[in-house]
């Protein structure tokens, strides 16, 4: 039952059918801290309209790629391309193409959620008279529509990360990269969020990476696990696949890979 | 452009969502009044003294510019000292420090917009703090007589001295701006802020204290030095150019402490 986890088609360059149309394209992405090495030489593409998971352990580099990816760092080495741009040479280009949720809620304490909304609208190029109907609907997605005049100060955990959330999908973006969306949230915030990002990979609009650290997140929404421990991939399929190859259900591969 | 006005709008609101705004405005407005009051109070002083000596001629000089208006302005300018560092200190401090930097890194503006439409939120502040003391002159109008016609202020001195005062504020501003990128703590952006204009506020008593070369070049670059003339209603071109190129200067460094954030 264990012999296979030596197989041949795991490790960095997982064998994978590549899509002929790429969203995102790492390429041999390496970033250093000084002497720290947090993502050590990751590659893979994502296809439009997938919904990616990025499953590690605390600390294995997820929210690093994450952030690269989003253009908020860069990489040490390596090459990433968004929808064809290079986050290197346009990041302006591939920003306008991205939703990005960071691990904590980028929001400011001491805006109403509506004016918060405004203000990322805004900064995000969507037209002055769309801006309150684009509103309603990211926060109807969101679920924040009823607490829209709330000062963002005054409101819980759950409900920033939702903000978080609706603000990550202002202007439709190609691209959704969310750092564990649904951290903080109650179970019954967790169900609507993730049946959320279903909905949206379902809509066929979205390509979604997302990173996280709960298996049963990864299970319940996407199509494709990209496994990552100390920096490097250790797996990259679909589910289906992953526990078929290791005949073992997916705790026990992560639980396996996470400490190899 | 309309990026800039965004972010100018966001500082804006917030300063009026906290109590920033008020409690900067609201201290103000109380200690240019207290400020006014004791000008005026060394105005009567004069008049009473003059008048008690027979001394006329000196009387008929006494005016309302010289006695009351400049003073007010020139002790007004020590505010700064804790008002700037006040309203500058939260402006990149904070949005480091509740990750909205990342936020603003990755949405579609560029560092530019960035540290120009905070430049230009935090200087709607002072433009509408320096506009507060005009009050003061305008009572002296209303309710002053003068000795011949016309009004007993004259109003081209009181401009120019608010302007200086502007001025002065804005380079002050930009130099909050600047430390307020290096750190992520407000209170370090507040203190560092304050050290530094004391600095420039002592600059003049150091240049003082030396001969030679280095004095003229100190007393050049001590923005307290260029503020005199202005203050007494004579505004020079030169005065002007050193605050224009001292606001863009600083303004450069903070974009590119900025930028250096994309390369780390």
């Amino acid at each position: 039952m264990t012999d296979n986890f030596d197989a041949p088609t795991l490790g960095p360059h997982a064998a994978r059918q590549g899509p002929v149309d790429t969203m995102i394209e790492v390429r041999g992405l390496t970033k250093r801290y000084r002497d720290h090495v947090a993502v050590e030489n990751i590659s893979f593409d994502v296809a439009p309209g997938e919904i990616v998971g990025f499953l590690g352990p605390n600390g294995a580099g997820k929210s690093t790629t994450m952030r690269i990816l989003s253009g908020y760092m860069p990489a040490t080495a390596g090459e990433v391309k968004v929808a064809g741009i290079d986050v290197f040479e346009d990041p302006i280009g591939v920003k306008r193409r991205i939703g990005y949720l960071p691990e904590i809620p980028p929001v400011y304490l001491d805006m109403t959620v509506r004016g918060y909304l405004g203000f990322v609208a805004g900064i995000k190029g969507v037209a002055r008279r769309e801006a309150k109907v684009e509103i309603e609907r990211v926060a109807g997605l969101a679920g924040v529509d009823h607490i829209l005049p709330r000062l963002i100060r005054n409101i819980s955990k759950g409900y920033r990360q939702r903000v978080g959330l609706a603000q990550s999908l202002l202007k439709s973006p190609d691209v959704l990269i969310l750092d564990e969306p649904t951290v903080g949230l109650d179970p019954i915030q967790i169900e609507q969020v993730r049946k959320l990002i279903k909905d949206l990979g379902a809509s066929g609009k979205h390509t979604i990476i997302l990173s996280t650290h709960i298996l049963s997140e990864v299970k319940a929404t996407c199509q494709r696990i990209i496994m990552v421990a100390q920096g490097r991939i250790v797996a990259d399929a679909s589910l289906e696949d992953l526990e078929k190859e290791h005949d073992a259900p997916l705790e026990q591969i992560f639980a396996k890979l996470a400490v190899s | 452009m309309r990026n800039i006005f965004l972010i100018a709008k966001k500082e804006l609101s917030i300063y009026f969502t906290t109590v920033i705004g008020y409690t900067g405005f609201g201290a103000y407005a109380f200690l240019m009044g207290l400020v006014f009051v004791t000008t005026v109070n060394k105005y009567q002083q004069f008049t009473q003294f003059y008048v008690a000596q027979q001394q006329p001629s000196l009387l008929e000089r006494l005016n309302f510019n010289d006695v009351i208006i400049t003073p007010m302005l020139s002790t007004g300018l020590w505010m700064f000292l804790f008002f700037v560092p006040f309203l500058t200190m939260r402006l990149f401090a904070e949005e480091k420090q509740s990750r909205t930097f990342e936020l603003l890194m990755t949405t579609p503006i560029t560092s530019l917009q960035m540290v120009l439409g905070k430049f230009l939120g935090v200087g709607a502040m002072i433009l509408s703090l320096t506009a507060i003391p005009l009050v003061f002159p305008v009572i002296l109008h209303v309710y002053g007589t003068s000795s011949g016609p016309g009004s007993p202020v004259e109003w081209l001195p009181v401009l120019s001295g608010t302007l200086t005062v502007l001025m002065l504020g804005l380079v002050f501003c930009a130099m909050g701006l600047l430390i307020s990128s290096l750190t992520e703590s407000q209170i370090v952006a507040a203190v560092m802020t304050f050290a530094a204009l004391l600095l420039a506020f002592v600059l003049p008593m150091i240049a003082s204290r030396i001969e030679g070369d280095w004095r003229t070049a100190i007393e050049y670059l001590s923005p307290m030095s260029h503020v005199q003339r202005g203050l007494q209603g004579r505004v020079l071109l030169a005065d002007l150019v050193y605050f224009g190129s001292s606001i863009f200067i600083l303004l450069f460094m903070t974009l590119r402490v900025v930028e250096s954030h994309r390369w780390r």
